[in-house]
């Protein structure tokens, strides 16, 4: 079954993996390229590089939210019907879709890997300077698991839940403001942004470096 | 025909009479001392050309002025540049006459819209006198306009200035200006890409550890190994010996200047009060210490961003009750 659930997601959204796929193997390429002109101005470049890096976790980003809205947009469309109609348990059938959007991010992940070891492969860097195109390939496919769990997440979830969830968020955002009134110097939503963005929290391969070529 | 009517005429040639004011000599001198000043502050006036231009403040022997349109970054600059120059040169002066930096905006004119007139920024240090030391340099507007960057190019002409009264031998190996143009960690950041980017042998074997290959790099000191390679970059050679200033204290500089040594490297030494190698292992040792420290993943990183996958799709399923 997880092939026929790969083969239907492939048809509905073969286009946007292309599209990714294809910014996932042109941007290690651009990054690297531009500006390169021989080691004439090296932390000039580098820094440039550094910048180039943030693109990395917003193509994660892209196609996280991408893939987790075209696994769920014909179940949606049609009430989540054709899924209750299947005989499979529900929680087998979230399983199978997860399953096959990971699959659909396989060639992106590759894409951005091939690209990375293409940028790399004929450059004539200095001895001092190292390239990581493995370890970018790796923080990039991890960076959109995690990234697409969360999107598909929102994306599965039902109304209730979904609701259950605005109604958290707009909760705490509440009590935030309350507790900003009472003491201004305490801010529970940088608290909670810092422990999710530092390790071990989820958000954390989004920051840190993303240098394809560093000292 | 009398003959005395010569006689009075005579008698006033050959009496010895007192010199008059326009025959004195040291009135001549200081006729064109005083003129020499007027031209000079002539050529100042034209040069600055604004009348807005007015003292911002002065402090310790130094004054500031500034058109009116930069009197608020001129005073913000002034403060970092006094600050700086403490800490590089302490109180030494480029010369006994005192020194005047003008940086000059030359305005906009010929586009569309109100012209910009030309903007100075002028810092002067007492007594300002005719042998005081001087300098003139354009710039932009938005690198005067801000006191940050305006005292770094305020502190780069400062250290022109110094740098004309220290030996030859020592400009020479230099070859450029301190380099003050960067901001201290943009230059270090600089200096470790260029320290560790290094292709020669000894380049290599400096980053490996090897003092003497350190030295030879930077000029300092003959080769140690065979087919050592090229030098560092001269940019690195202002980055040493500004690490050394730093080490030896607000005094270095003076002790540069009073330095007989003909050597470049006894002369560092005396400045820094410190052995060579002593120097050149902590400015290694400093750069060093500046190399990102971060891959873009370890091992355990991938570990827990994969539990974290695994956790989310197991939230998935949990929210996914559609009835």
């Amino acid at each position: 079954m997880l092939k026929a659930m790969i083969r239907i997601q492939w048809k509905a959204c073969w286009h946007v993996v292309s599209a990714l796929a294809a910014a996932a193997l042109a941007l290690p390429i651009v990054s690297v390229r531009l500006g390169w002109n021989g080691a004439v101005n090296l932390p000039f470049y580098l820094t440039q590089l550094q910048l180039w890096g943030l693109l990395y976790p917003g193509l994660a980003l892209v196609a996280a939210i991408a893939l987790a809205v075209a696994a769920w947009i014909s179940d949606r469309r049609g009430q989540h019907v054709y899924a209750l109609l299947l005989p499979v348990p529900r929680g087998r059938y979230v399983l199978l879709r997860y399953a096959a959007g990971l699959a659909m991010t396989v060639p992106i992940v590759a894409s951005l890997w091939v690209g990375a070891l293409l940028a790399t492969a004929t450059l004539d860097l200095p001895p001092g300077l190292r390239v990581f195109p493995h370890a970018i390939a790796l923080k990039f496919a991890l960076t959109l698991v995690v990234l697409f769990g969360f999107a598909f997440a929102a994306a599965a979830a039902s109304r209730r839940a979904l609701g259950y969830a605005f109604r958290a968020v707009g909760l705490f955002v509440a009590i935030h403001v309350a507790v900003l009134l009472l003491s201004p110097q305490t801010n529970l939503i940088g608290s909670v942004v810092g422990v999710l963005t530092t390790w071990p929290g989820p958000l954390a391969p989004l920051g840190g470096r993303w240098m394809l070529i560093d000292v | 025909m009398s003959s005395v009517r010569p006689l009075p005429l005579i008698l006033l040639l050959l009496a010895p009479g007192s010199r008059l004011p326009a025959q004195d000599q040291e009135s001549w001198r200081d006729s064109v001392a005083r003129l020499g000043s007027a031209v000079q502050a002539l050529t100042d006036s034209l040069r600055t050309g604004d009348s807005t231009v007015v003292e911002v403040t002065r402090r310790g022997g130094t004054v500031l002025r500034a058109s009116r349109d930069l009197q608020a970054a001129g005073a913000g600059a002034f403060d970092r540049f006094l600050a700086a120059r403490q800490h590089w040169f302490g109180a030494a002066l480029p010369s006994p006459g005192g020194f005047r930096i003008l940086l000059r905006d030359y305005g906009d004119y010929g586009r569309p819209g109100p012209s910009r007139l030309p903007q100075t920024l002028e810092l002067s240090g007492l007594p300002d006198r005719d042998d005081a030391t001087r300098t003139f340099r354009g710039a932009r507007q938005q690198v005067i306009g801000d006191p940050d960057s305006a005292a770094a190019l305020l502190l780069f002409e400062y250290g022109k200035l110094m740098l004309a009264t220290a030996s030859p031998a020592l400009v020479k190996w230099l070859a450029h200006p301190l380099p003050f143009e960067l901001g201290e960690p943009e230059r270090k950041l600089a200096a470790m890409y260029a320290l560790v980017t290094g292709p020669g042998k000894a380049q290599r074997a400096c980053v490996a550890g090897s003092l003497a290959d350190c030295g030879y790099a930077l000029g300092l000191g003959p080769a140690v190994s065979a087919e050592p390679g090229g030098g560092y970059v001269e940019f690195l050679r202002g980055d040493f010996l500004l690490s050394a200033i730093e080490m030896g204290g607000p005094d270095s500089w003076n002790r540069l200047r009073a330095s007989t040594a003909p050597r470049i490297a006894d002369q560092i030494t005396e400045l820094a009060g410190l052995p060579l190698d002593s120097l050149l292992a902590g400015w290694r040792h400093g750069l060093l210490a500046m190399r990102p420290q971060e891959r873009p993943l370890t091992p355990g990183q991938a570990i827990v961003t994969a539990l974290w996958g695994i956790i989310l799709m197991a939230a998935a399923v949990g929210a996914s009750r559609w009835v």
